[in-house]
């Protein structure tokens, strides 16, 4: 669709907005109820898909050593581990290092441990981080065959179930962003359908007039396009307020992940919210002039 | 400037609209289209504006074959023609100016134009002192005239009024009357759907009568001569 006179339709279209205050307030209110669920969804999405990133980033393998091998030949089982396929970095820990984290993880019960060192019953180990998580087992494989290696522990069953779950979260999350799409341009094209509706009189005496379908549209359309943005920008403000109050939140009692920073996921959150705004209230009005177009 | 060519309409319901109706009408003539209700007047006004195509026959204006028009060529060709309604169809919400000045805007009118185009043309219906006023606060009279000045801003070839005095009382009936044909004085071919019997026998104009979609009557000085 061509724009001419691009201000002379955009001064038409504000008054129009004007003119139909309470549909112009009943439509942006729908755009920014939508763009709100919908920016709810697109935040939970990415940030199941930070998460998930964290999760598989905590998938480590680690390689015990014999209890008896030699430093030489735990240095050698190290070397060994890191020329292996599919191994991003790995890190030796002797067994003084294993006392160290295991006093740790005790906390203020590590005191019954004191007078022991790690020597005496902690074996040596190498913890391994992958570049591939899917080919874990291969790698588990390629690390049991080293002689000297006694066990080989690895959590992939259970960070693979946790992204699965992930997975499903986040797909989930995308389908219900496309139903909620569509939805938001059914009501928006009802609502622009009612101003329409509304202004049939003067649609008729325009076509009467002999003006041309995209004449009659433009200034429609471009209302559609101005409460998109309109809308966007709301539901953006309010869920930054929102965003931040869950990142504080989530920082003070459930401290396990980190979620996406918000100035990070702010262009993103901006260029989608207001292209779907943009595009919402574009179709929407498009779709509710179709009828009275045909005079 | 108008020629209708055996042309029959039949609606979806199957109703006939006309049924082989031929007439012909010379550039500047003014016409009356009488007849009873379902008559075929409707019809005939919506073949000439491209609202309907007729099931067999050519409506032509201007040399233009209306009923071989394709959608995008409609409103270009409604362009060449004014309309003019019984409930004159203003815009509430548009002063006096602007419902005028609306009709030049969609035609792509420069601003230098309109300025000077509307208040010649609402010079001419008589409503100089009303450009700032919304048609709620002007008589019927007063809306026909904005009416009128609307579908003349563009100079058309061609006026079509249907029933434009049928909401009006006989004095100002009379008055736009007067408005109309002086408009056709000065060239402009006027085709008018009317069921006032006064003003048909007053103009003395030509008369094309229909009745169930058949052309019964064409007298060049007519009368109104039907029984309601």
């Amino acid at each position: 669709m061509k724009i001419r006179r691009p201000f002379y339709f955009l001064k038409n279209a504000l008054k129009g907005m004007r003119r139909n205050g309470e549909m112009t307030v009943t439509a942006i209110v729908t755009v920014t109820s939508c763009l709100l669920l919908f920016g709810v969804f697109m935040l939970l999405s990415a940030n199941i898909n930070y998460i998930g990133e964290q999760i598989r980033n905590q998938c480590q393998i680690q390689a015990y050593i014999d209890f008896d091998a030699t430093y030489d030949e735990e240095m050698l089982v190290y070397s060994q581990i890191r020329n292996l396929p599919n191994v991003a970095d790995c890190e030796f820990v002797s067994k003084a290092d294993a006392m160290e984290e295991y006093r740790d993880y005790l906390g203020a019960d590590a005191s019954a441990f004191d007078g022991l060192e790690g020597e005496e019953f902690l074996r040596s180990s190498v913890k391994i981080n992958m570049t591939d998580i899917e080919k874990a087992k291969e790698l588990v494989k390629a690390i049991e065959v080293i002689p000297q290696v006694k066990k080989v522990s690895n959590r992939q069953d259970v960070v693979q179930r946790v992204v699965d779950v992930t997975d499903v979260i986040r797909n989930g999350s995308l389908g219900a962003m496309l139903i909620l799409l569509l939805v938001a341009i059914f009501i928006i094209s009802n609502t622009i359908k009612l101003s329409v509706f509304a202004r049939k009189d003067e649609i008729h005496i325009m076509k009467y007039v002999g003006a041309t379908a995209s004449f009659v549209r433009q200034p429609f359309v471009l209302e559609g396009i101005l409460t998109g943005i309109i809308g966007g920008a709301i539901s953006l403000v309010l869920i930054s307020f929102g965003y931040n109050y869950v990142i504080a939140f989530m920082k003070d009692f459930l401290d396990i992940f980190d979620l996406i920073p918000f100035m990070e996921i702010l262009p993103f959150m901006v260029s989608t919210t207001l292209i779907f705004g943009v595009l919402m209230g574009a179709v929407g009005s498009a779709i509710a002039l179709v009828k009275h177009l045909k005079v | 400037m108008i020629q209708f060519d055996n042309v029959t309409v039949v609606y979806k319901n199957n109703v006939t609209g006309l049924d082989k109706v031929s007439f012909h009408i010379d550039k500047g003539e003014f016409v009356f289209l009488v007849g009873k209700t379902g008559a075929g007047k409707s019809s005939a006004i919506k073949l000439l504006t491209a609202e309907i195509k007729p099931l067999s026959g050519d409506v032509i204006l201007d040399g233009v074959k209306v009923n071989a028009l394709k959608n995008r060529q409609i409103p270009f060709h409604r362009r060449k023609i004014g309309v003019v309604f019984q409930d004159f169809r203003l815009l509430r919400d548009k002063t006096v100016y602007e419902n005028v000045a609306l009709a030049m805007e969609i035609v792509g009118a420069s601003k230098k134009q309109i300025r000077t185009e509307v208040p010649n043309i609402l010079r001419m219906v008589g409503l100089s002192q009303k450009t700032r006023e919304y048609p709620s606060s002007l008589s019927g009279g007063e809306q026909q005239r904005v009416g009128i000045a609307r579908a003349l801003v563009n100079r058309p070839s061609l006026i079509i009024a249907d029933e434009p005095t049928g909401n009006l009382d006989s004095a100002t009936a009379t008055s736009i009357m007067e408005l109309f044909d002086e408009i056709n004085r000065q060239g402009t071919t006027i085709l008018m759907v009317t069921h006032s019997e006064k003003i048909v026998n007053d103009m003395n104009k030509r008369v094309i009568e229909l009745d169930h979609g058949m052309l019964i009557r064409d007298d060049k000085k007519g009368v109104y001569n039907i029984e309601d």
